[in-house]
């Protein structure tokens, strides 16, 4: 007799067990829904910025209990973080604790099975595709650094640059089109002024990353997302990533996931801990390592 | 400004090269019989039907060498605007035909047909015939390209697509009841515009207008892979996900290019037809793709001019080695595909690069 619930229908009738009034309330209004038609069913994809989600405060990215499973292992789970505007954030967490998992959430590459995630109060992200999402100021560089390898580096930024990016705008386009000088700096600061003209596939393996974020700083995002960005550097080429990161704190908002502790050590403000899907810990450096359940998931088994 | 990003150093070649071997022919052809130089119109056309081939090729070469779109199918395109042009070479014989009809083509005739089907209509008018060459194959790829950019089909799953693509429609105008003339196909042509098909003149001209609509389509690709499209093409080739996410709509980029691809080919596949007198259903074989592929891999792909050189020789090479060792054609396209992918992996347009650094002491 009573329609087939989803499971997180199931989930929340299964919650409100002890409290038998909000569970008979909520019991109608599904079966309410439920007996109306398929094609007459209201929407019930949430559309209207969250309730936290104030106009005076400065929340960039909100993220609330975000479910991600692959094959039914949970890689995120219920995760909740939000991020202010302006903020660099770093985000540490043992291999496989979702980090990469929470950067396809946010930027359109994996949708999450609950949960919402917002852009500011405007952009439902869980609405946006890649593409969408790119255009609203998110700019994201891979774990795996990734460039166009038979490109140039300064058709490598060019292709990037903020603008107009349909086939037919592309086709028009001259072969630099505008903001010259936004690209000479950004040249200057990713410290590729001399290789402007090398294929981007024969630069070191730590000018590519650098290339990589250069390729966002050329779309102005609003928010940057680094997956792992000092991997495979040499010490002086992390130096000066340290010092790229001071330079751009304060214009953008960065978030930043890595596994080298003195490198978040040299740039982070206030670091979260991942830890099999959910945040374990939120703080600063010194907070989080004398966090006992930090401890003991960096040394062992933890639950959260 | 848009001169000087075109005409670099190979196009300049290419383009010249082109031309002068277009205007020797026809200036070959055109003299008398009894002179030493002169042509027949058989290898006029033979030289013509290369040329389509090489149209054919080259748009190949604009999908899978820029975009890395490997296309198993691109026979199918070129079929398309070759089977258009058939149609208006039917309705051309008019009476002239076995039956003396003149409303009917023959085949329609001997299947007891007593109307021309709908999708014949204007098939009698050449502007509109024109029209559909390029508009047939351009929107069967757009309906084609649309679901399968879209769902982020790629690499060898668009691969297989593709040749099931041609495929089916192999078996499609196999069918009688399809309305193109069945295994037979169209042929038995007489005029096109009035002139007569087997004519010096007509030949000579359908060369010529191979030649250059050849060095037009080169132009056209050489402008769009010039452009910052064109980079936007290799930034997917070599890296899509990283294109998107600088706010590239792949699936678009790749269908535009998929798209312009198919009017090429079928443009190739309409000139083809009147030269070689007759289309059947083996342009749909999915053999016929695959030997075009392979053409522009032992060219050298991601140039446009290899494609070219790899169309050209190895079709020369067919017509010679198919009179000559007919069972064994195949073979020997396979062992040349597989000794120029082992010791000359850009093909024969890298060939030049490939012995300077030979002779430099380089290893490669
Ligand atoms: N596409 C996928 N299919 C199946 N499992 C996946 C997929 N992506 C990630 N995972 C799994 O999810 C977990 C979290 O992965 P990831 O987010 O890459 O971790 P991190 O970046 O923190 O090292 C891992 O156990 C990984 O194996
Ligand atoms: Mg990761």
């Amino acid at each position: 007799m009573s329609p087939d619930f989803n499971p997180w229908e199931k989930d929340l009738l299964d919650s409100l067990e002890d409290n038998s009034d909000l569970k008979d309330n909520v019991l109608n209004l599904l079966e309410d829904y439920y007996s109306q038609p398929r094609g007459m069913r209201p929407s019930r994809r949430v559309s209207a910025p969250p309730k936290n989600l104030r106009a005076d405060n400065r929340i960039l990215l909100y993220l609330e209990n975000i479910s991600v499973s692959f094959d039914g292992f949970k890689a995120l789970n219920r995760l909740t973080m939000y991020v202010d505007e302006g903020e660099l954030r770093c985000i540490i967490g043992p291999n496989g604790a979702g980090k990469t998992t929470m950067m396809d959430v946010i930027t359109g590459k994996t949708r999450p099975d609950r949960g919402q995630a917002w852009f500011t109060r405007e952009h439902n992200l869980l609405r946006l595709d890649e593409v969408a999402i790119t255009q609203v100021g998110i700019g994201r560089k891979f774990q795996k650094p990734s460039v166009f390898e038979a490109l140039s580096v300064l058709h490598n930024l060019d292709l990037a640059a903020k603008g107009a990016k349909s086939v037919f705008a592309a086709l028009r386009a001259r072969s630099c089109a505008g903001e010259a000088a936004f690209l000479e700096q950004t040249l200057e600061r990713i410290n590729l002024q001399d290789n402007r003209d090398t294929a981007a596939g024969k630069l070191s393996h730590g000018q590519k990353q650098w290339l990589e974020i250069g390729m966002l700083l050329m779309q102005k995002p609003r928010l940057l997302l680094l997956d792992e960005p000092v991997a495979g550097m040499s010490p002086s080429e992390v130096d000066r990533t340290v010092d790229l990161l001071q330079d751009l704190e304060g214009e953008q908002s960065i978030i930043l996931v890595e596994h080298d502790m003195e490198f978040v050590r040299a740039v982070a403000r206030k670091v979260t801990v991942l830890h099999q899907g959910c945040v374990l810990a939120e703080g600063t450096m010194e907070e989080i390592q004398q966090n006992p359940a930090v401890v003991t998931a960096y040394l062992g088994e933890a639950q959260c | 400004m848009l001169r000087e990003r075109v005409f670099n150093t190979s196009t300049r070649l290419f383009t010249s090269c082109t031309a002068a071997f277009a205007a020797v022919i026809a200036f070959c052809a055109l003299m008398p019989e009894a002179s030493a130089v002169h042509l027949n119109n058989h290898v006029v056309s033979l030289l013509g039907k290369y040329l389509c081939f090489a149209l054919l090729a080259l748009s190949i070469d604009l999908v899978w060498g820029y975009l890395g779109i490997l296309s198993l199918g691109h026979g199918a395109f070129f079929g398309m605007g070759g089977y258009v042009m058939g149609m208006y070479l039917m309705r051309e014989i008019g009476n002239r035909g076995m039956y003396a009809n003149a409303e009917l083509p023959d085949f329609m005739v001997f299947l007891n047909w007593k109307e021309l089907p709908w999708y014949w209509t204007g098939s009698d008018s050449f502007p509109f015939v024109c029209l559909l060459i390029v508009a047939v194959p351009g929107l069967a790829a757009f309906v084609f390209g649309l679901p399968a950019f879209r769902s982020r089909v790629s690499g060898v799953y668009l691969s297989i697509i593709t040749q099931a693509m041609t495929f089916a429609l192999m078996l499609a105008f196999f069918r009688n009841e399809m309305g193109f003339g069945g295994n037979n196909g169209l042929t038995d042509f007489k005029s096109l515009l009035g002139a007569d098909i087997h004519s010096q003149g007509m030949v000579v001209t359908l060369f010529a207008l191979s030649a250059l609509a050849l060095i037009m389509a080169y132009l056209v690709c050489r402008v769009i892979t010039t452009s910052r499209l064109g980079r936007v093409f290799i930034a997917v080739r070599d890296a899509e996900s990283r294109a998107r996410f600088i706010g590239y709509r792949v699936e678009y980029v790749k269908l535009a290019a998929f798209v312009l691809s198919a009017c090429i080919a079928g443009i190739g596949g309409a000139l083809y037809v009147p030269q070689v007198g007759i289309i059947n259903p083996g342009v749909f074989s999915p053999l016929f793709s695959v030997e075009m592929v392979v053409c522009v891999a032992l060219g050298g792909r991601g140039r446009l001019y290899g494609a070219v050189i790899g169309a050209l020789a190895v079709n020369f090479i067919k017509t010679w080695f198919t009179t000559a060792f007919p069972d064994i054609w195949l073979f020997f396209l396979g062992a040349l595909f597989v000794l120029v992918t082992l010791f000359l992996p850009e093909g024969l347009a890298g060939l030049p690069t490939a012995l300077r650094r030979r002779l430099q002491g380089k290893t490669p």
